[in-house]
């Protein structure tokens, strides 16, 4: 197994942990985030499961059903966090409106529901999906409201709009071209993958750790 | 040569890097976005704590003025006007007339100072009458003393200007340099002149007193100019001081008006 892989899906599980104490602790939004991990992990442990069992297991499609979710949650925990009430509409209403368009690409382009489409990725639907959280999490990056006393290296939301900036904005040209790069050339495809897709989003869950780290209230007690 | 699947191979690392490094700059230009903005809450934080601050100093010296003015002035005039009613000999109505007369007098001067003290009872809100009144309004009090020979000319029509605040923190610095006249100076003659001319407003207080040499920066006396100067600069004006001992000194602010 890529050692990659395995960095990633530690790291998966140390933040999935990290947001289930955070919203514990009082950081009522980070619940969106338990909810994206866990089901992210759960995803990532089924295929690699299955894969194991059955190097022909067609796992695909699962990730075709898995994206509209994580769009959901990325957009709810955006609601949460943002303060724009104007922005904050438009994306209440993009979440049914991709969900739709989501499962019609995966359906009517990739034809999921039938070998080999069943064995694709949805690179289209992630790359559309990155664009658009790209340009919330933007928009969040500098809607951010810091304490005077703070930096704002010290606000959750800088991390995860940076981490999510990162990753969406680093996997766009691969995922654009990842269907047509992958008939032409598989070996070089998978060799990208693990050089740009897997370090991606090892930075998108480490800034996300760092993000929780900030996002737990330091509670000091003094006895006397 | 290089085939097409290099090229595609190559051309998608190339992209990706390329996107990396637009992420890199809308995150730096958010940086630079935020730490302006926090410098500018920081200055606008700092602006309505010297507001504040001036606003109760102007209050305070508001209050001191009058209590020196209750005991001093109306407090004189009130026991002259008891003494007076006390010495009333009624037998003799010539001599009572007279002295009445003079309780009257003496009555209705004490009427017109209470009315002056309620006038400045306002405090700040003098300030909001425009600030050539307000100084001319503080002079008058100065003036009352009989210590200080005042000249106060009003050159060039002064704007009325919709920032009240920035009156206020000018008129605490006028009363910070004229007590510093009154408490260190040993001054007989303060000349003020404010001006108008080209869109800036320049207040210059110039005194006869014993002047200081402005090297010494240290101490309370070092402190007040900087406090002046920090005031001045909040409304993004400047502060000229020109001292030289035994020939008295000369305090301009220039501030951007209205």
């Amino acid at each position: 197994m890529n050692p990659f892989y395995i960095v990633y899906l530690g790291l998966l599980f140390i933040t999935l942990l990290l947001s289930g104490y955070s919203y514990i602790v009082g950081v009522k939004k980070s619940v969106y985030l338990v909810l994206l991990l866990f089901s992210t992990l759960a995803v990532e442990l089924f295929v690699t499961y299955k894969f194991n069992q059955n190097k022909h297991f067609a796992f695909g499609f699962i990730y075709h059903l898995f994206n509209p979710v994580e769009y959901t949650f990325f957009c709810l925990y955006y609601l949460r966090a943002s303060n724009v009430s104007k922005f904050k509409t438009l994306v209440k209403y993009s979440i049914p409106v991709y969900i739709t368009l989501s499962l019609c690409i995966s359906f009517f382009i990739y034809h999921i529901d039938v070998m080999p489409g069943k064995n694709t990725l949805p690179a289209i639907n992630i790359d559309i999906e990155g664009f658009i959280l790209f340009i919330y999490y933007t928009h969040l990056l500098f809607t951010l409201n810091i304490d005077l006393k703070k930096h704002i290296y010290g606000h959750p939301d800088f991390w995860i709009s940076i981490g999510v900036m990162i990753f969406y904005g680093g996997t766009f040209v691969f995922l654009g071209l990842y269907s047509f790069h992958f008939k032409i050339n598989l070996n070089q495809t998978l060799k990208l993958f693990s050089a740009i897709d897997l370090p991606l989003n090892i930075i998108l869950y480490s800034c996300i750790n760092v993000g929780l780290i900030w996002s737990i209230p330091n509670r000091k007690y003094i006895i006397s | 040569m290089v085939d097409t699947k290099q090229e595609i191979y190559y051309f998608i690392i190339i992209a990706s890097v390329f996107f990396l490094l637009l992420v890199a700059i809308i995150i730096i230009t958010a940086l630079l976005y935020h730490s302006r903005k926090r410098i500018h809450q920081i200055e606008v934080s700092n602006f309505q704590d010297i507001l504040l601050q001036s606003q109760y100093e102007v209050q305070e010296q508001t209050m001191q003025t009058i209590g020196t003015d209750l005991h001093d002035n109306i407090g004189q005039l009130l026991s002259l006007t008891a003494l007076t009613l006390n010495s009333i000999e009624l037998d003799n109505e010539a001599k009572s007339r007279q002295k009445i007369d003079a309780a009257i007098d003496l009555t209705v001067r004490s009427i017109k100072e209470l009315r002056l003290l309620g006038k400045l009872l306002q405090g700040d809100q003098l300030v909001v009458s425009g600030l050539p009144e307000a100084i001319r309004y503080e002079i008058t009090w100065l003036e009352k003393s009989g210590k200080y020979k005042v000249n106060y000319i009003d050159e060039g029509d002064v704007p009325e200007t919709n920032n009240a605040d920035k009156d206020l923190i000018l008129f605490r610095v006028m009363q910070e340099i004229l007590n510093n006249i009154i408490k260190h100076a040993q001054a007989t003659e303060i000349d003020i002149r404010l001006t108008y001319s080209e869109l800036h407003l320049q207040l210059q207080i110039k005194d006869n007193g014993i002047g200081f040499t402005i090297d010494e920066k240290g101490g309370q006396h070092g402190m007040g100019l900087k406090n002046m100067q920090k005031r001045a600069a909040i409304i993004g004006g400047e502060v000229y001081i020109e001292s030289t001992p035994g020939a008295g000194t000369s305090i301009t602010i220039f501030i951007p008006y209205p």
